[in-house]
């Protein structure tokens, strides 16, 4: 038994794949159908109104997906993160892990590496429900748009959970860690939008990613986001192990 | 002399204004069993924590004697996560600490905790005494040289109390021990030093033996066939007793001013009012009583 086995463990057996799979999975299926059925679905809730939809294309199906992802999927990721790496929740669990772990990295970079793999899986998963949708119901997508947007995303999900370590590293409580991190989270992309200087520099960027490439942006355009969420991912875990080492359990 | 295991030199721990330690001194020397007593609050968690490295001191310093790794705490609650199981927990200490060791040793660290028979039931159903076993279970698991248990016995039965004294005895045959315990009896029983604090402060801290020894009041107690009272009268009338009292069933507390002089004397008044002796023997100092005595003066300097 190691660290990344007990966290795969604490994955599978605590039902937490599931609210992970579920939270990117029901809207990678959901968001192709609503956008190819929008008009119909409006008709029938409408109560006689008549409301017209855009035409539906893939940039809208993963608009959709993607819209809901980024706030469900990513709020579920990130409070299934905190309950892994806000470990010192429980004093007497983090008495064991410390006083055992030659390093809290032993204990911090596979908590990180387990849950930004299970975050981007479930995504990738989404992702392909939404791709087969789209094509099925609309149209072709691109796949190499499909495959770069994924990449981007599974930085921006690596840049998420960093985040939750460094927040763990500040706050003690599961609580404490997530709310910490959606709040980065939220603001990161409004300062992206007041300051558009930043926009293509921000790991927000990387969220819309596979909608722009899809509407032929390149994907050289994320290069400078890419590099960013890497390098802020890299300094949250560095952060984080120095928080938790001045920590007193 | 030979390093400590562990030592603490002029150790300090405070909380906002609240001086949990205070110039402490501690000296843990190897293949010792070193018992910590003390009221609740005396600092014993703390200073268990400070030399496990889980605190920082606010002044001194902590030395250890072995590897850091070496060493094995377990914390007076122990929790786990929940939907792991008791092998799995004894595992994991095991593969984090010392993977060399066999996989066997999982299972031969639960059974000497008493687990084997739960050793794949989940510690989510666990009672307190068996999350206390199970801490045990992991702690030994990678046979460190230094093991530390704050208050291990205290969620147990007298029969788990027992068992875990037992065990903590038989541990003791090859590493070196620290563990705090607000059960006196307990400390007496397995412990070879003793550190007593009380308000952060170390008030005394030996060999159990010496701590005992030096404090034998000039109390013995004499027993013989009922009734008791001619001897009372006889002995309380002899210028080396200095107070007589009758503990009940023949038995009689006998406070003296000399040993010497009760240990040649005792017999003879015995004999001149004509009791039948049964025994004599020296009030035995327990634990208890001389920690009470420690600990119920004014606050040391």
């Amino acid at each position: 038994m190691t660290i990344w086995r007990l966290e795969l463990i604490r994955l599978f057996r605590t039902l937490r794949w599931a609210g992970l799979l579920a939270s990117y999975l029901a809207f990678g299926i959901l968001g192709p159908l609503i956008t190819r059925y929008q008009e119909e679905i409006f008709r029938s809730v409408g109560g006689g109104l008549t409301i017209q939809a855009p035409p539906p294309t893939p940039g809208l199906a993963f608009t959709a997906y993607l819209g809901n992802a980024s706030q469900i999927g990513v709020i579920v990721t990130v409070f299934i993160a905190a309950g892994s790496l806000a470990f010192d929740a429980k004093p007497e669990w983090a008495a064991f892990l410390r006083t055992r772990a030659r390093s809290l990295g032993d204990l911090v970079v596979p908590k990180v590496a387990v849950m930004t793999a299970a975050a981007s899986a479930s995504f990738a998963l989404g992702t392909v429900a939404a791709w087969v949708g789209t094509t099925l119901l609309i149209d072709d997508v691109p796949a190499g748009a499909m495959l770069a947007g994924t990449l981007a995303w599974t930085l921006y999900l690596a840049f998420a959970v960093s985040v939750v370590a460094l927040a763990a590293g500040l706050s003690r409580s599961v609580v404490g860690a997530a709310g910490l991190t959606v709040v980065v989270l939220l603001v990161l992309p409004v300062v992206a939008e007041v300051f558009p200087a930043v926009r293509q520099w921000a790991p927000s960027t990387l969220v819309g990613a596979i909608v722009e490439m899809v509407d032929g942006r390149s994907a050289t355009d994320f290069a400078r986001a890419a590099a960013v969420s890497v390098g802020l991912s890299a300094g949250a875990l560095w952060g984080s192990m120095r928080l938790l080492a001045r920590r007193e359990v | 002399m030979a390093e400590p295991v562990a030592r603490t030199e002029s150790i300090r721990k405070v909380y906002g204004s609240t001086v949990a330690l205070d110039d402490v001194h501690l000296r843990v020397e190897a293949g010792s069993v070193y018992g910590l007593v003390g009221p609740n609050g005396a600092g014993k968690s703390t200073l268990i924590g400070l030399v496990a490295g889980l605190r920082r001191p606010t002044a001194g310093s902590v030395h250890l004697g072995v590897q850091r790794r070496r060493m094995s705490v377990m914390p007076d609650t122990p929790r786990f996560d929940t939907w792991l199981t008791a092998a799995e927990v004894v595992d994991l200490a095991r593969t984090m600490v010392a993977p060399e060791l066999p996989a066997s040793s999982v299972a031969e660290a639960l059974a000497q905790a008493g687990l084997a028979d739960v050793a794949n039931r989940r510690v989510g159903g666990f009672s307190r005494g068996m999350l206390q076993r199970l801490g045990i279970a992991a702690t030994i698991v990678s046979e460190p040289e230094l093991l530390m248990f704050d208050e291990p016995a205290s969620a147990l039965d007298p029969l788990g109390r027992y068992e875990v004294l037992e065990l903590i005895g038989r541990l003791a045959q090859r590493s070196t021990i620290l563990f705090s315990s607000h059960i006196l009896a307990d400390v007496q029983r397995v412990c070879d030093t003793v550190g007593v604090l009380r308000e952060g402060r170390l008030l005394y801290q030996g060999p159990l033996d010496t701590l005992l020894s030096e404090r034998v009041q000039h109390v013995y107690v004499v027993r013989v066939r009922e009734p008791v009272e001619p001897l009372a009268q006889a002995l309380a009338g002899q210028p080396w007793v200095r107070e007589t009292s009758p503990l009940g069933h023949g038995r009689l507390r006998i406070e003296v001013t000399s040993v010497a002089e009760a240990e040649a004397r005792v017999a003879g008044v015995v004999d001149s009012v004509g009791a039948r002796l049964i025994s004599f023997e020296p009030e035995a100092a327990d634990l208890e009583s001389v920690f009470l005595e420690l600990t119920s003066g004014e606050r040391p300097a």
